[in-house]
């Protein structure tokens, strides 16, 4: 089985959910209509829906409930890029124009506070209470995360613990928060649920780490970005601290700033990719698919399971 | 209901104690935390008799859900600041993630109280805010009315959300009538520049300025002749009118 196979296995109830984005995502202002459905319509990996709605399948699975989830989920994610444009000063995500560049940062805003207000709504319709802690002590740690790469910028003698505890704060909690969501949504058993959690933390730290790895190894056709932007924009990813043993290449790299000349940046990125700093990276990366994939042994042996395993696979050889 | 303000002034210490975070501290202005809306909160609470914990609990989130918007109110445009100044930047950045944060300290409260419908409630209404704040600042409105209407929900909808949630409907009118008059008072300049400025009034001979003026007052004056209808002691009421934390406040109507 491959990814593709999975999202066309839940094609309906994916379908679904981006029918229920559209319409949730209403207002009465015409700009805020249109600039709430802009990143809708860009399109996008729906990695949280699709693990809210795998993890919800090992319980009473109903779409009408866990469509809720998996939709707030989605929008929490979808305010917080609106906001990350802002912060990272960018005017395209996925080839296309951000809300920022179409607009303005006020804009940007108002919508990003719009869509979260709207994603907290929606979750309400879960009466679980512990499932609100999970995801409310998420978000505030997601934001902690952020402010915490503002504060580790172009600080080149941070340490790895310090990268791990950032991208734990800034994708995992939020990927293990949509796997637990999922399974309270369907009732899944509460020692189940604990390793769904675990399943999404482990495969969420993967799924940066690829992103990390991808921002040196891939094209600017498919990142819609330039190769190496989160270096240039100070952001010490995995590669870049496994780049940095070598005391001579470090100094290089410290001298990299915003302002940058292309071409200089250019022969840094190719310096980095010349050592076994992405090799290593992708070492600790299966290492985390690999503790993904010890979450799953005592889940019952079946499709889903499957489909997790797929979605695992994907995360680690992903070229996007 | 009788609030001491030395018990206001107090709240508003330990909110800015739980706001706080060493690093955004160091590069940005937090925003103040509006000590009239925060009476009235308080006001709103004390008259639903709830346990002193949990009272503090509630004003301290809806405090954190005001902070919040106003940080997002101080990020700039583009044009505005000096991309090539790095602090700038980093203070623009932080002040994005600042509002975030104070969001997040919101739904983590009330998730932890637990008080579910009231997340809820809340974020319908920060939703409505942002709506009004998309329409005021991009001009989709067409009239006084609808502009006032808009000021009036950006300013009060969070205080009459909290008290249609506890049932106090005397306290929706109270809310919108006493927070929007002191919004009214405190930031004229910018009501009759914004009214002139988009057409919003039909102005003959008269003194743009003058007209939108006198306009801006019969509006708070019809507000504030509906409230002593709301409030039945006339103590209260008059603590209510005369209660001002804004400097320079002076009431437009006294009984």
């Amino acid at each position: 089985m491959n990814y593709k196979k999975v999202y066309s296995i839940l094609n309906k109830d994916l379908k679904i959910i981006e029918k229920e984005l559209e319409n949730v995502l209403e207002a009465d202002s015409p700009i805020l209509k249109e600039s709430s459905l802009h990143y809708l319509q860009a399109g996008g990996k729906r990695i949280r829906p699709v693990f809210v709605l795998l993890s919800a399948k090992f319980g009473d699975y109903n779409i009408d409930t866990v469509k809720d989830v998996a939709v707030a989920l989605e929008l929490i994610h979808m305010a917080s890029l609106i906001h990350d444009d802002v912060i990272d000063d960018a005017y395209t995500r996925r080839g296309r124009p951000t809300v920022k560049a179409k607009w303005d940062n006020k804009i940007s805003m108002y919508t990003g506070d719009f869509i979260l207000a709207l994603s907290l709504e929606i979750i309400t319709s879960l009466e679980d209470h512990n499932a609100h802690k999970i995801l409310s002590d998420t978000i505030v740690e997601l934001s902690v995360g952020e402010i915490e790469q503002i504060r580790d910028k172009y600080n080149f003698d941070q340490s790895i613990t310090n990268y791990f505890r950032r991208i734990k704060r800034k994708t995992a909690l939020l990927i293990a928060a949509s796997c637990k969501l999922g399974a309270i949504a369907a009732n899944v058993p509460s020692h189940l649920q604990k390793k769904l959690y675990y399943f999404g933390y482990y495969a969420g730290m993967a799924f940066q780490i690829t992103d990390d790895i991808l921002d040196f190894t891939s094209t600017e056709e498919k990142l819609g970005k330039p190769v190496g932007g989160d270096l240039l924009q100070g952001n010490i990813t995995l590669p870049v601290l496994f780049a940095m043993k070598d005391p001579e290449l470090k100094q290089k790299i410290s001298t990299v700033h915003e302002l940058m000349d292309p071409d200089e940046l250019h022969n840094i990125i190719q310096l980095i990719i010349n050592t076994d700093a992405i090799q290593k990276s992708n070492q600790i990366c299966t290492m985390y698919l690999n503790k993904a994939y010890e979450m799953l042994s005592d889940l019952p042996e079946n499709d889903t399971k499957l489909m997790l395993k797929t979605m695992l696979n994907f995360i680690g050889k992903r070229n996007f | 209901m009788h609030l001491e303000e030395s018990f206001v002034i107090e709240m508003q210490e330990k909110i800015y104690q739980n706001m706080y975070h060493s690093y955004l501290y160091k590069y940005i202005q937090i925003p103040n935390i509006d000590a009239n809306k925060l009476y009235l909160l308080l006001s709103v609470l004390k008259a639903k008799n709830l346990p002193i914990e949990k009272m503090e609990s509630i004003a301290k989130t809806v405090m954190f859900i005001q902070v919040a918007l106003d940080s997002h109110d101080l990020v700039k445009n583009d044009m505005d600041f000096k991309k090539s100044n790095i602090t700038t930047l980093k203070e623009q950045q932080l002040t994005v993630l600042a509002g975030d944060y104070y969001s997040g300290l919101y739904y983590r409260t009330l998730s932890h109280l637990p008080e579910i419908n009231l997340i809820k409630q809340l974020a319908r209404a920060i939703k409505i805010i942002n709506e009004q704040k998309i329409r005021v600042y991009k001009v989709e409105i067409k009239s006084f009315d609808d502009y006032m209407m808009s000021m009036q929900q950006i300013e009060t909808v969070l205080y009459q959300k909290l008290a249609s949630y506890y049932q106090l409907s005397d306290y929706e009118i109270i809310s919108t009538n006493w927070l929007h008059t002191n919004h009214i008072l405190k930031n004229k300049e910018k009501y009759i520049g914004y009214l002139i400025e988009n057409n919003l009034i039909e102005i003959s001979n008269e003194d743009p300025k003058l007209f939108a003026e006198n306009k801006l007052n019969q509006y708070i004056q019809k507000l504030n002749e509906q409230l002593p209808k709301y409030i039945e002691n006339e103590t209260v009421y008059n603590k209510f009118i005369k209660t001002s934390f804004v400097k320079n406040f002076e009431p437009p109507i006294v009984r």
